[in-house]
């Protein structure tokens, strides 16, 4: 009983070692893609916290106002938007500074605004830009005003954030890809004279391949489900030291990215081990050895 | 080409990479002829064999096994012309990771066999043939020397081949056990009228079981008929 056992145990570990190397190389993956999607989430994040203040002329009743608010509301890249009256203004000036210059110079020096948060597609320094020109040229508009510096400075960095991201993700899916198919061709290694035997009682090559690559498809699935499972325990635990996190987290990106995950895993095990089994299925018994 | 001939070489030649083996190869051997391949280690005996089940391709003159012209061999047509033999080797070369039943299984399925029933029919009948007919269940490895031979004889019948070729089928076994395997192979021949081409260097065997022999030799194959000892 004992030779049985060992005899079964002795086709499995090169299976399992396969899933689970595979399963670590996608986690490590899955972890820089998830990296990479959040670093875009946080520009995007960043880009429309960027207000741009709209101040308005004096003379400027506040109907007026309202009604350019409201049209300006219907303009594709305004993500929100608000109308800040003249009191509005002071109210929140005294607030942030605790200091009352009304007291001081007897009339309220601010000027009413409207104050909008622009979609992140139109945060760069072009676009933002021709659209301060475009509401400089209204008749109630006294001046545009943004952060200009800032925006220049975050969409540099981002951009370089993610170029860095990029690329470590490329060299990543080539480690990935070599890696995985080394883990599986010495997995088929074990089974190079099983393939053999098959030949040799008249199976044909893809006879002999389809089990093979059936199970190889399942293999692939299985590592992709197990990186998935821990990049979901890494994201739950991130969240429960920076709960902001959550306020970043887009479902839809991280479904495609899961998906992607097992696309990969699939495939790359398929066709390193279809190329395995039929790189045996050529070599002569004697070159086994 | 006669109706009952299943080995014909001509002129053929035997290599082995780019090493000749073999040269001017000339054998015809017939329906339910039982031919002993005797020769030195290294002669060429398994490098034969090789070349008549298409695992070596045949590099001069003419050669047909089984109706398979051996020039016109490709990896596409070789599993077709096996299908056609059975192979007994020396190691046996089971299908480690299943039992004796899913082992001939295999080999029903992979040679196009969709009948379960048929398929069970089969599988009882060859494992008849050669005396296990308890053991389907067991794994290779539980089995003995000897059963695994019988197991690996059992495979070779499950087409009802034209021919059968064996490499050293007793080098692994022990006096006894080689008698009951070369029984077996005799009865085989001559219940079936298959032809049985078997390699060995057991002069023990040859004695008891007497037959035509093929002698490897210098790179020559000569044909000493039959060998009658009294």
């Amino acid at each position: 009983m004992l030779v049985a056992k060992a005899g079964t145990r002795r086709a499995r570990p090169s299976y399992l070692m396969s899933i689970i190397g595979v399963a670590l190389v996608l986690f490590f993956l899955g972890i820089v893609g998830l990296l990479f999607i959040n670093t875009r989430q946080l520009t995007s994040y960043f880009k429309e916290n960027i207000e741009v203040q709209v101040i308005l002329r004096d003379d400027v009743q506040q109907a007026t106002a309202q009604a350019l608010r409201d049209s300006l509301a219907q303009l594709p890249f305004v993500k929100s938007i608000e109308y800040v009256s003249k009191e509005e203004a002071y109210r929140r000036y005294v607030q942030e500074t605790h200091d009352s210059a009304q007291a001081l110079l007897g009339y309220n020096p601010l000027y009413a605004s409207i104050n909008f948060k622009a979609r992140a597609a139109y945060v760069n320094a072009d676009s933002l830009q021709q659209i301060s020109r475009q509401l400089q040229q209204l008749p109630e508009v006294r001046e545009v005003f943004y952060q200009q510096g800032l925006v220049d400075q975050l969409n540099e960095n981002m951009q370089r954030i993610g170029l860095v991201f990029l690329a470590l993700s490329i060299l990543l899916a080539l480690v990935v890809i070599v890696l995985i198919d080394n883990t599986i061709r010495l997995a088929m290694f074990s089974n190079r004279f099983l393939i053999k035997t098959m030949q040799m009682v008249g199976a044909t090559r893809w006879f002999i391949a389809k089990p093979f690559d059936k199970k190889s498809i399942w293999n692939g699935f299985i590592s992709a489900l197990i990186a998935i499972l821990g990049i979901c325990i890494v994201i739950y635990a991130a969240e429960q030291i920076l709960p902001e996190l959550r306020a970043l987290q887009n479902n839809l990106q991280l479904a495609i990215l899961f998906a992607g995950l097992i696309a990969v895993g699939i495939l790359i095990s398929l066709i390193s081990t279809h190329r395995a089994v039929m790189k045996y299925l050529r070599t002569r018994v004697d070159d086994l050895y | 080409m006669e109706e009952d001939v299943i080995v014909s070489l001509q002129h053929a030649q035997i290599c082995h990479g780019k090493a000749v083996i073999l040269s001017d190869v000339n054998i015809t051997i017939r329906k339910g002829e039982f031919v002993y391949l005797v020769g030195k280690t290294g002669t060429g005996k398994t490098s034969l064999l090789k070349t008549l089940y298409g695992d070596l391709p045949l590099c001069g003159g003419e050669g047909m096994v089984a109706g398979f012209d051996l020039k016109k061999l490709t990896w596409k047509n070789v599993p077709y012309l096996r299908r056609n033999l059975g192979i007994v080797f020396q190691d046996f070369q089971l299908l480690t990771d299943r039992n004796v039943h899913d082992n001939l299984r295999f080999v029903l399925k992979a040679t196009g066999w969709k009948d379960q029933k048929l398929m069970e029919e089969k599988i009882l009948d060859v494992l008849d043939k050669v005396g296990l007919k308890t053991k389907g269940y067991k794994m290779p490895y539980e089995l003995s020397g000897g059963e695994q031979q019988r197991v690996d004889i059992a495979r070779a019948l499950l087409n009802s081949p034209k021919l059968i070729l064996a490499d050293e089928p007793t080098g692994n076994l022990d006096p006894e056990t080689s008698d009951g395997i070369m029984q077996l192979l005799f009865q085989i021949s001559r219940d079936y009228h298959t032809t049985v081409i078997m390699a060995t260097h057991d002069y023990l065997v040859l004695q008891k079981f007497p037959s035509r022999v093929l002698r490897t030799e210098l790179g020559r194959v000569s044909d000493m008929a039959d060998i009658r000892l009294s």
